[in-house]
C-alpha cells in the first residue's frame, strides 16, 4: 500500500516533467548537493583546524615586544588584556569564517547553477537524436509499414534502439502481410463458389430457351458451390478457435484413431490403399475429442489422398519422454523440399491442381496445427519426394 | 468472334462458355495455364478470358506470354483476386480489362463488347457499311431498315467481315474468328453459310453488291457501297 503509494508520488513527481528538464534539475540538484556537502565538510574541516593554525601563527605577533609597546607602562602584559586580543582575535576568525562560509555557500549555489544550465545544453543535444527517432517513429501507419528508420550514425545506444526498433518493424510488416494474405486468400475462397453460383444463375436466367435440365444442373451446381462456401466458414471458424473454447475429457487416442480410419475407409478402399495401425495399446489422454479427431482425419484424409495407387498409411502412437507422439506414415509423392517449410500456412497448396480436385479448401494442415497448438503440442513433418511423408503429432503427457 | 477461357473452375467455365456461346461467340475453355498458352499461341482468338489462379503457371505469368506472343489479342483478366496490387500488376502485365468475381454476366459481355470495339476504326457501338447495320449488343442485323433474320454462324460472318469491310478475308480466317475449336468444319460447310447470307442479303455472286467472292483468296465486303451509303445517312 505504502509502496504503491510511493510509486504513485515518483510517477506523479517525475512524469510531468520532460526528460530533459528532468536530467538537468537532478544534475543540477545533485550538483547542489555535493557542493553543499564539500562547503560543509570545508567548513568543518576549517572551523576544526584554523583556529589552532592560527593560535600557533598569529600568537608571536599578537604578543608584542613589552619595550617596544608605549601604551603599556608596565613590561608585563597583564592577562586581562591577553584575554581581550584573543577574545578579539577569536571574533576576527569567527567573521572570517563566516565570510568564508557565504563566499562557499554562494559559490556552490552558483556554480551549481552553471553546471545545471551545462547540462542543460549537453542533455540538449543527447536527447536531440531522441526528438528526431521521434518525429520518424511518428510518421509511420500500418499503411507504410515498408518503411525504416536507417538511422545513419555511429554504433550508440540511439543507433542499436532505431535498428531494434527496425526489426520490430520487419516483424510486423511481416505478421501484417501474412494476415493481409490471409484475409485476401480467404476472400478469394469465399468468391469462387459465390462468383460460379451468380454465374450459372445470370446465364440461365438470361436464356430463354434455357430447358428443365439446364436447371437442374443449375441446383447441382448451387449444391456444390454453397457446400464449398460452408465447409470454407466451418475450416475459417476453427481456424478461430482459442484456447479457451478447448474442453478437455480423457480419451484414448488409439480409440479416436479407428474411428477416423472407419470413416476414411470408402476413400481408401478407392485408392486401393491400407491404412494400418501398429500401436496395440491404449494411450489415455485429456484432449478436445471432437477437435482433436478433426486433427487425425485431417492428416489421415492426407494420407490417403496423396498416396500411390496401392500404397499404405501406417500410424502408430509411441510413449516417448515428455511427449506422447502420433505417428502417420505414407508412401505417397512426398512434398518437395522448397514446400516444406510452408505446408501449415494457411491456404498453401503443393499443388494447385491437385488440392483443388480434392475439394480442400487448403486450410487442413493449418487447422491440424492450430488444434495441436492449442493442445499445447505441435507437428512435425519428415518427407521425401517420391517416398512418402511422415507427420507426427507431439503432444506433452501432462 | 472467338473467344479463349483459361479458367480452372469447372462451373465457371462452363457457365462462361455456355453464356457467350448463347451470345453467338466461338469459345474454347482452356483449364490450366499451360493449355491456355498452347491454345492461345496456336489459334487467332479475338479474346482471351484470364482466371488468374490457375494450376501449373500462374495467371499473371499467362498474360505476360500471351501478350508477348500475340501483342494484339485483348486480354481481360476475371479473377476473384481483387487486391490492388493485382489489378494494377494485371494491367501493366498486358491485360486490356480486369473484372473482380462475383461480376455480373451482363457486364462481362458489354466489357467484351467494349474491349472488341477498341481495334476497329470508328468506336461506335454499332457496326455500319453501307446501308448494312449490325447491332452487337441485341444481336441484330438491318438491311436498309429492315431487320434481317440470320443464324448464329451467319451472324457471326457477317459480323467479322464488318469489323473489316474492303478486306479480303480467307475462309480459314473466318473458320478461325466464327467457329470454336470442337468444330471441325471444311471450306464446304463455309460455302454453305455464305451462300444463305448471300440469300438473305439478296445478293448474287454474277453481280455482287455486299459479298464478293475472290476466287482462292476468300471474301470480302464491299466498301464502296459504304461512301454512298454514310452520304446518304449524313
Amino acid at each position: 500500500m505504502v509502496k504503491r503509494q510511493l510509486s504513485n508520488l515518483q510517477s506523479w513527481v517525475s512524469s510531468p516533467l520532460p526528460l530533459l528538464w528532468r536530467i538537468t534539475l537532478l544534475t543540477g540538484g545533485l550538483l547542489a548537493i555535493l557542493g553543499l556537502g564539500l562547503t560543509i565538510f570545508t567548513n568543518v574541516a576549517t572551523s576544526i583546524r584554523i583556529p589552532r593554525v592560527l593560535t600557533f601563527d598569529i600568537s608571536p605577533t599578537q604578543f608584542p615586544d613589552p619595550g617596544t609597546s608605549p601604551q603599556d607602562p608596565s613590561s608585563h602584559p597583564s592577562p586581562s588584556e591577553d584575554q581581550i586580543s584573543s577574545q578579539s582575535m577569536d571574533q576576527v576568525q569567527e567573521i572570517a569564517i563566516q565570510e568564508f562560509r557565504l563566499i562557499t555557500i554562494v559559490g556552490v549555489l552558483l556554480f551549481s547553477i552553471l553546471g545545471a544550465f551545462g547540462t542543460y545544453r549537453i542533455a540538449k543535444k543527447a536527447i536531440q537524436p531522441l526528438q528526431h527517432l521521434n518525429h520518424l517513429i511518428a510518421e509511420i501507419q500500418p499503411e507504410s509499414l515498408d518503411q525504416r528508420l536507417s538511422l545513419q550514425r555511429p554504433a550508440d545506444e540511439i543507433k542499436v534502439l532505431a535498428d531494434t526498433f527496425d526489426e520490430m518493424l520487419d516483424r510486423l510488416e511481416d505478421a501484417f502481410e501474412q494476415q493481409g494474405r490471409f484475409i485476401a486468400d480467404a476472400a478469394h475462397e469465399l468468391r469462387t463458389p459465390l462468383a460460379n453460383m451468380r454465374t450459372n444463375l445470370e446465364v440461365i436466367q438470361g436464356d430463354p430457351r434455357a430447358t428443365e435440365e439446364d436447371f437442374r444442373d443449375l441446383s447441382q451446381t448451387f449444391d456444390r458451390s454453397l457446400a464449398r462456401v460452408e465447409n470454407l466458414v466451418e475450416d475459417l471458424l476453427l481456424l478461430a478457435k482459442g484456447e479457451g473454447q478447448i474442453q478437455y475429457e480423457p480419451v484414448c487416442i488409439e480409440e479416436i484413431l479407428e474411428k477416423v480410419i472407419q470413416e476414411t475407409e470408402e476413400l481408401a478402399q478407392d485408392q486401393q490403399i491400407v491404412v494400418k495401425l501398429l500401436s496395440q495399446a491404449n494411450h489415455v489422454m485429456k484432449l478436445d475429442e471432437p477437435l482433436f479427431s478433426l486433427v487425425l482425419r485431417n492428416l489421415i484424409y492426407n494420407a490417403i489422398q496423396y498416396n500411390r495407387l496401392g500404397g499404405s498409411v501406417n500410424i502408430d502412437v509411441q510413449n516417448k519422454g515428455r511427449y506422447i507422439l502420433i505417428k502417420i506414415e505414407d508412401t505417397g509423392m512426398g512434398i518437395p523440399k522448397q514446400d516444406l517449410p510452408h505446408i501449415f500456412e494457411r491456404f498453401y497448396r503443393v499443388d494447385q491442381s491437385r488440392a483443388k480436385h480434392s475439394g480442400g479448401s487448403g486450410l487442413g494442415l493449418s487447422i491440424a496445427s492450430h488444434i495441436v497448438d492449442l493442445h499445447d503440442g505441435y507437428i512435425d513433418v519428415e518427407s521425401e519426394e517420391g517416398i512418402g511423408s511422415c507427420f507426427t503429432v507431439h503432444l506433452p503427457k501432462n | 468472334m472467338r473467344i479463349l477461357i483459361i479458367e480452372d473452375e469447372v462451373d465457371m467455365a462452363n457457365a462462361l462458355s455456355r453464356g457467350l456461346g448463347t451470345q453467338g461467340y466461338a469459345v474454347d475453355i482452356a483449364s490450366t495455364g499451360l493449355e491456355g498458352l498452347g491454345l492461345g499461341f496456336v489459334h487467332n482468338y479475338d479474346l482471351a478470358i484470364l482466371d488468374l489462379n490457375l494450376p501449373e503457371m500462374d495467371g499473371l505469368e499467362v498474360c505476360q506470354q500471351l501478350r508477348s506472343e500475340k501483342p494484339n489479342l485483348p486480354i481481360l483478366i476475371l479473377t476473384a483476386r481483387e487486391r490492388l496490387e493485382d489489378r494494377v500488376l494485371g494491367l501493366d502485365l498486358g491485360a486490356d480489362d480486369y473484372l473482380v468475381k462475383p461480376f455480373h454476366f451482363d457486364e462481362l459481355t458489354a466489357r467484351i463488347r467494349a474491349i472488341l470495339r477498341r481495334d476497329l476504326d470508328g468506336r461506335r457501338p454499332t457496326l455500319e457499311v453501307g446501308d448494312l447495320k449490325l447491332d452487337p449488343r441485341s444481336r441484330t442485323v438491318w438491311q436498309g431498315g429492315k431487320e434481317l433474320s440470320l443464324t448464329k454462324k451467319e451472324f457471326g460472318i457477317l459480323q467479322h467481315l464488318m469489323r473489316r469491310p474492303g478486306k479480303v478475308i480467307s475462309q480459314e480466317e473466318l473458320i478461325e474468328h466464327v467457329w470454336n475449336e470442337q468444330v471441325n468444319i471444311f471450306s464446304q460447310s463455309i460455302r454453305v453459310h455464305i451462300h444463305s447470307l448471300r440469300v438473305k442479303l439478296g445478293d448474287s455472286v454474277e453481280n455482287p453488291q455486299y459479298l464478293e467472292t475472290m476466287i482462292g483468296q476468300g471474301y470480302r465486303l464491299i466498301e464502296k457501297r459504304t461512301n454512298r451509303g454514310q452520304k446518304t445517312t449524313e
